[in-house]
């Protein structure tokens, strides 16, 4: 077990290095160089030169990329031009919001796909299943950032039961603590709810199909032949290789809530990383884009090994083998 | 739902969305102009009517009210009230889905949107294919150095979340429709390259495979002749999958402001300026997005019964292509 985990970590490593350095690279292929971002007309030569020399743009190209990687490394992540922070800063400050709004959404996902799944799989092409199907293929076809903007339109506009965007109401910092946690869960609901809906339907079809497997194999044939009742064979048998694929799916929904949250932070004007994505985006704020994506970067392949060696906790072959 | 049908209903949907975006424009009632003032955010199904001066003025309302010696377009403090002498002609059609709050026929805008919405996501598809295949079957033939250099390139670019790729590229080019096209491409080609790989790893230990080897096929024939006819069912299928992930990536980024420029406005842009109206113009934001829920969800079905048809062939494998053609080659 020691081993294994040594092992995926060691793999982790290059991996994380390859990507940080695509991310350089593109940055810096691209037209218009990193010194053009800081350049403004009207700027005296010798401010330009400071500048030039502060962001170290005055430097051959390899020794930008050393210094980025070691200060990448030292969690030194740069200046931001947009929010004149730096980078740490503004990633720490949006941070907190991006995890809760993903951990509530992955619970959504989690909970609401494995139950439409054992749901479908119960009487396979029974119309519980076919509803469940058509369902999650509509939902899968829906763009995030509209199905949020038609749950706003419904709750928030028409209802008026949820806040529309937003993560504290203007009064907050007055309220006490109950009222304050309140009021965060109410404006948590709808982004949520969108992220995770849309994160259900795809984990829905994939753990359907995973369950249907499981339920065919040999070993619960034999279970059954053998005379054990339906309810241990579903609750003992079934179950073990059942996790594997809800395994498999934390690591595989870990990119799209990434990325989804994207989307949804933007609609709800929720205060993340994905909001600092887009809006260092349109300004080329170019050390927050890295900064971003080569975080965005790590929590993927975080997310891969966590379920890599969750694999490896649940089947005792993997366990054995690596 | 049996294969044959899901994939005609697939077919239909998708075919029927794009001889809507390609032809209907052209079919469609010119409109002389529009009227922001007066014709803005008018619900599904009005009828406007749309009044041409003699200097080529524009007025447009659903209110259009004849008076014995002067026309009043509009109402209350909007209206304009002009002499019948200066009317050139007066037009009148229906906004079937409305319009937007600079007036504009919302029916037009989604077909035109669409058109370059499809566009720019086949485009897309067209160049993920192309580097996806080719990355797969350089991995797969080209030895062990290429194959691991090939793949850990894919290994990385899969780690990054897909959409962050392409704001990446989109903050940096700044793209119009051309570059977006590769942006989407150079951004999702991945999974495909990993598939074809995998694929052809298999199809290389295959008799007529190792037949051709040993007659000496130079390489480019063996691609064109063995690889990529039997590669054909799995491109088929990935690409009308891909095809509905571009549709919904394209949608975003312009939805994002990071796809093309707001004078050609797609269905992510148009739900982009309705989600601005959104109490009041609810249609505006709807429509589009059902737009692309329409083709995405064809567009699944027709991958989703590919897929099955796919898993059919495989069961019971084809004769392989073209067998006899390169032996007789290599004896001739």
């Amino acid at each position: 077990m020691v081993r294994l985990v040594l092992r995926r970590l060691a793999l982790a490593v290059p991996l994380l290095l390859l990507v940080a350095t695509l991310t350089f690279l593109v940055v810096h292929a691209a037209p218009g160089s990193y010194a053009d971002a800081v350049d403004q007309p009207g700027l005296p030569p010798a401010a330009r030169e400071m500048i030039r020399e502060r962001f170290g743009l005055d430097l051959p190209f390899h020794l930008q990329y050393l210094r980025w990687l070691g200060g990448l490394a030292r969690g030194d992540l740069g200046v931001s031009y947009l929010y004149r922070q730096p980078v740490a800063t503004v990633v720490t400050r949006a941070l907190p919001p991006t995890l809760l709004l993903n951990a509530s959404s992955l619970l959504i996902v989690l909970g609401l796909g494995l139950a439409l799944a054992v749901a479908a799989v119960r009487r396979p092409h029974g119309w519980v299943d076919r509803v469940i199907t058509v369902l999650s293929l509509g939902v899968y076809g829906l763009p995030t950032f509209w199905l949020a903007g038609l749950a706003v339109l419904l709750l928030s506009h028409l209802l008026g039961w949820l806040p529309p965007s937003h993560m504290h109401s203007v009064d907050a910092d007055r309220m006490g603590a109950v009222s304050r946690a309140w009021d965060l869960l109410r404006h948590l609901l709808l982004p949520a709810v969108c992220l995770g809906t849309v994160g259900a339907a795809a984990a829905a079809r994939y753990l359907r199909a995973a369950l249907l497997d499981v339920r065919s194999s040999r070993f619960i044939s034999a279970a059954r032949a053998r005379g054990v009742p339906e309810r241990r064979i579903l609750q003992v048998h079934a179950l073990r290789p059942a996790l594997l694929p809800v395994v498999t799916l934390l690591g595989l929904s870990l990119p799209y809530l990434v990325s989804g949250s994207v989307v949804v932070e933007t609609v709800f004007s929720w205060p993340g990383m994905g909001q600092v994505l887009v809006e260092s985006a349109s300004a080329r704020d170019l050390p927050v884009i890295m900064a971003v994506t080569v975080l965005g970067a790590a929590a993927v392949v975080l997310g891969n090994l966590v379920s890599d060696l969750l694999y490896a906790v649940v089947d005792p072959r993997v366990r054995r083998s690596g | 739902m049996s294969t044959g049908r899901g994939l005609a209903a697939g077919l239909f949907g998708v075919g029927s969305l794009v001889l809507a975006c390609t032809v209907g424009p052209f079919v469609m009632t010119p409109v002389p102009g529009f009227d922001p003032s007066r014709a803005a955010l008018l619900p599904p199904g009005t009828v406007l009517r749309t009044v041409v001066l003699t200097d080529g003025t524009v007025l447009a309302s659903p209110a259009v009210e004849a008076g014995p010696s002067h026309i009043r377009v509009g109402l209350g403090p909007q209206a304009a009230v002009v002499e019948r002498t200066r009317v050139d002609r007066v037009v009148e059609h229906r906004l079937w889905l409305g319009s937007d709050r600079f007036g504009r026929d919302l029916l037009r805008l989604v077909l035109e949107g669409g058109r370059v919405s499809l566009l720019i996501a086949a485009f897309g598809a067209l160049v993920a294919l192309g580097i996806g295949t080719t990355v797969g079957l350089l991995a797969a033939t080209g030895g062990r150095l290429v194959d691991g250099a090939l793949m850990r390139l894919v290994d990385a670019l899969l780690a990054f979340p897909v959409l962050f790729l392409m704001i990446l590229a989109a903050a940096l080019l700044r793209p119009g429709p051309s570059l977006l096209v590769l942006v989407l491409g150079l951004t999702s080609w991945m999974g495909l390259a990993r598939l074809v790989r995998g694929q052809v790893l298999s199809l290389k230990e295959r008799p007529f495979l190792l037949a051709a080897r040993v007659a000496g096929t130079r390489w480019h024939r063996t691609w064109r002749l063995h690889y990529l006819p039997n590669l054909s069912g799995t491109l088929a299928q990935d690409t009308a999958l891909r095809l509905g992930d571009l549709v919904i990536a394209e949608a975003t980024l312009s939805y994002l402001g990071l796809g093309v420029p707001p004078s050609a406005p797609t269905w992510g842009a148009l739900v982009a300026e309705g989600h601005v109206v959104l109490p009041a113009g609810w249609w505006l934001s709807v429509v589009p997005g059902l737009a692309i829920a329409a083709l995405v969800i064809s567009l699944a079905v027709v991958g989703d019964a590919l897929q099955t048809g796919g898993r059919k062939t495989c069961a019971a494998p084809r004769v392989p292509v073209d067998v006899r053609r390169d032996t007789e080659a290599a004896a001739g």
